[in-house]
């Protein structure tokens, strides 16, 4: 699936025509940072501590936009306004969850008007003054949320630039924006004639003194469009035989999100994205008593063992990098990251697993208890003595090792 | 489902500054000593116990101190781990103790839990009772008042825990210290131990200790956590090795002795099936370890 080609995101409406595509570009640029060339044969490895490269890509749809209504809501209304300081306030319910969202909308509405990006505002809001907005989820932030701020921005640009066109006395097609760094101020200037401009404070202020009105639109916004956002994580781990741990001692992550408008806080995403997949791969799970059907960790943190810093990689092993694409549906490019930081990290975990003990584990969590039982297993049928002790009752946690297939050796 | 952020529980609280009155108001049904509280207030929180009094001993300035015997170290009730992994006495007589008490929680946790809360909480998988054990550690068990004053005795920690949770101790007693005799010299200890996440209750834990006689094992004491009701000693492999010349295969023969003194079950944390598979894999890095620091090749 690729350029040009129907993308499903999420149902049988919300469709999405391919039209940025960073595959290629992630999965030969990650094999090259990793070493993919160099990674271990689990046939000829041996020793208590074996090594182990994985590969992994996954995607996710960026919202759940259609070029139809469709069965999810998807829609995001906004507000923004022209201060006669200059400044710029956005107001809309688009909900940041610490991803950046409204940073990214912030960040877009200031590149649109060429304003400091610390003159642009985003307003509290609450039900009463704003529209409706979805919510943040399915990957939608700065796509769908971000982007149709992006679209009211420029609506409300429009306006500003008939009240320039005004005092300018040119027309609104030959006027264009740009950073005035000196003033600190977005300038509004005719193209051909730059010594012909204004400041967006005195476009505002202008508009004000004579009775035209605030440079202001709201309305709402629904994405046509849902394009895939895509990643690809290589792991490499170290397995211990003796004991079934595993440690990840590397990961390389890439992203295709478009143009990357907070790369900070994007490659934040990922590095989240893997902490929570990692967990995902080596340890979580809500682990039920067939008996009382009550959780066996009674609902209390003290037994929900999440990963901690010193159980993951060193941040300096951990690197990222972005795709060259460009999403023409996207607010100045952009696509969606979130969930797609996470989708692929288990399966990049469990495949540098396999390329470390030729064993394929295809249960979640894969805990030691279930590596230890596979390699028991595996002992068994080749017939040779499995390290200490004869086998006994197989335990709760154990029972998952019991879905683990296995690929024979030799094959290629 | 219990609240973690609600103690819906009646109970009064003594905090005493004198032995003495502690025992008093221990002398009562339903009093239960109050230390760092990072195992006892969890459990009130969990229902896990229901005390009607606490008497919070780490105001008792005769309690909180770690000091030199003669020939060995007593640790008292009021000591703070990270008071004890600090101390220079232990750090340099008892480094597998050291080792232990590093692994249980985090630094906060340590700056509240004590030694002998650790002992007292008798959890299987507490990390502090097989170095202990294997160090020979005596826990001082005082009691009784009235016109007879405090009676104090010293009970070997092997014969302290009777099950999970559970010791000799009575309504009305409490340990006053631990006591560790001085390890002798060509001696070494170790301690290993595996665990779900570095923060986290052991899976399994294991320690040893062995006394050098040139090439050979003459004394040797090994205990395990989280593979039985209490902690364990080994007796079949302590046997097994007493005596014994070092060779290449002794410690691997040795430790795959395990299997006689331990009785692992399924829980939240693991399964009996791989306790049973590490506990050789421990005891025998323990061992080896050990024998390293007693100076042995």
């Amino acid at each position: 699936m690729g350029l040009g080609e129907i993308f499903w995101g999420q149902g049988p409406t919300i469709r999405s025509l391919i039209q940025s595509d960073g595959v290629k570009e992630l999965l030969y640029t990650g094999a090259e940072m990793i070493g993919w060339d160099k990674r271990p044969d689990p046939k000829t490895q041996s020793g208590r501590l074996r090594r182990g490269i994985g590969v992994a890509r996954g995607f996710h749809t960026s919202g759940t936009g259609a070029p139809v209504p469709g069965e999810v809501k998807d829609y995001t209304t906004v507000q923004v306004k022209v201060n006669e300081d200059g400044s710029i306030d956005i107001l809309t319910a688009l909900m940041d969850h610490g991803g950046g969202t409204l940073d990214a909308a912030a960040k877009l509405v200031a590149e649109e008007f060429g304003v400091p990006f610390d003159k642009v505002g985003i307003s509290p809001a609450d039900t009463r003054s704003t529209g409706y907005d979805v919510c943040t989820h399915a990957t939608r932030g700065v796509y769908c949320g971000a982007g149709a701020v992006l679209d009211v921005a420029r609506d409300t640009k429009k306006v500003l630039l008939d009240y320039a066109s005004r005092i300018l006395n040119a027309p609104v097609d030959s006027l264009k924006t740009r950073p005035d760094d000196e003033k600190n101020q977005a300038i509004i200037y005719v193209v051909g004639m730059p010594e012909k401009n204004i400041t967006i404070r005195e476009v505002a202020q202008t508009a004000m003194n004579n009775d035209w009105g605030t440079a202001i639109s709201a309305r709402s916004v629904r994405k046509v469009n849902c394009p895939p956002a895509y990643t690809t994580f290589f792991v490499e781990v170290e397995v211990d035989m003796e004991t079934g741990m595993v440690r990840i001692l590397r990961v390389v992550a890439g992203s295709d999100a478009g143009t990357v408008i907070n790369p900070a806080l994007a490659k934040g995403q990922l590095q989240g994205g893997f902490y929570r997949g990692a967990g995902m791969a080596l340890l979580e799970d809500t682990d039920y008593d067939p008996k009382t059907g009550l959780l066996t960790n009674r609902g209390l943190l003290t037994d929900y063992k999440m990963l901690g810093a010193v159980d993951l990689p060193d941040p300096e092993n951990f690197e990222i990098f972005f795709a060259h694409t460009y999403e023409p549906t996207g607010p100045m490019g952009a696509k969606g990251i979130g969930e797609a930081a996470l989708n692929p990290v288990p399966a990049a975990v469990a495949a540098a697993i396999h390329n470390a003990t030729g064993i394929w584990f295809t249960e979640l969590p894969i805990l030691p208890e279930a590596i230890l039982h596979a390699f028991r297993e595996r002992s068994a049928r080749e017939g040779k003595k499995a390290p200490g002790q004869p086998q006994v009752s197989f335990g709760r946690i154990g029972r998952k090792g019991a879905d683990h297939v296995e690929y024979p050796c030799n094959q290629s | 489902m219990s609240s973690t952020r609600v103690i819906s529980l009646d109970f009064e609280c003594r905090s005493p500054n004198k032995l003495e009155d502690a025992l008093e108001a221990l002398n009562w049904d339903g009093a239960q000593v109050l230390a760092g509280g990072t195992d006892l207030v969890n459990n009130i929180k969990i229902n896990l116990t229901r005390p009607r009094r606490l008497v919070y001993v780490l105001g008792i300035p005769e309690l909180d101190f770690i000091r030199v015997e003669g020939r060995s170290i007593s640790i008292g009730a009021a000591a703070r781990l990270s008071d004890i992994e600090h101390n220079r006495q232990v750090v340099s007589r008892f480094p597998a103790l050291v080792e232990a008490i590093n692994v249980i929680g985090g630094t906060q946790i340590r700056n509240m839990a004590t030694l002998v809360g650790n002992l007292c909480n008798a959890s299987p998988g507490a990390d502090t009772p097989p170095i202990l054990l294997a160090l020979d550690a005596e826990v001082e068990i005082c009691g009784g008042i009235g016109g007879a004053g405090i009676q104090s005795n010293r009970l070997p920690l092997g014969g302290f825990f009777t099950g999970p949770k559970k010791t000799v101790l009575k309504q009305g007693q409490m340990v006053r210290s631990v006591v560790l005799p001085s390890p002798p010299e060509h001696s070494g200890a170790a301690f290993r131990r595996l665990a779900r996440v570095s923060l986290d209750i052991a899976k399994i834990n294991c320690a040893a200790f062995i006394k050098r006689d040139g090439d050979a094992v003459q004394e040797v004491r090994i205990a395990l956590g989280s593979v039985a009701p209490t902690p364990v000693r080994t007796p079949t492999i302590e046997k097994a090795l007493e005596g014994r010349k070092k060779s290449d295969g002794l410690f691997q023969e040795a430790a795959e002795l395990v299997e006689e003194d331990i009785a692992p079950i399924d829980d939240v944390r693991s399964t009996a099936e791989y306790r049973r598979q590490i506990a050789s894999l421990l005891v025998r890095e323990a061992l080896q370890e050990a024998w390293k620091r007693a100076g042995g090749k």
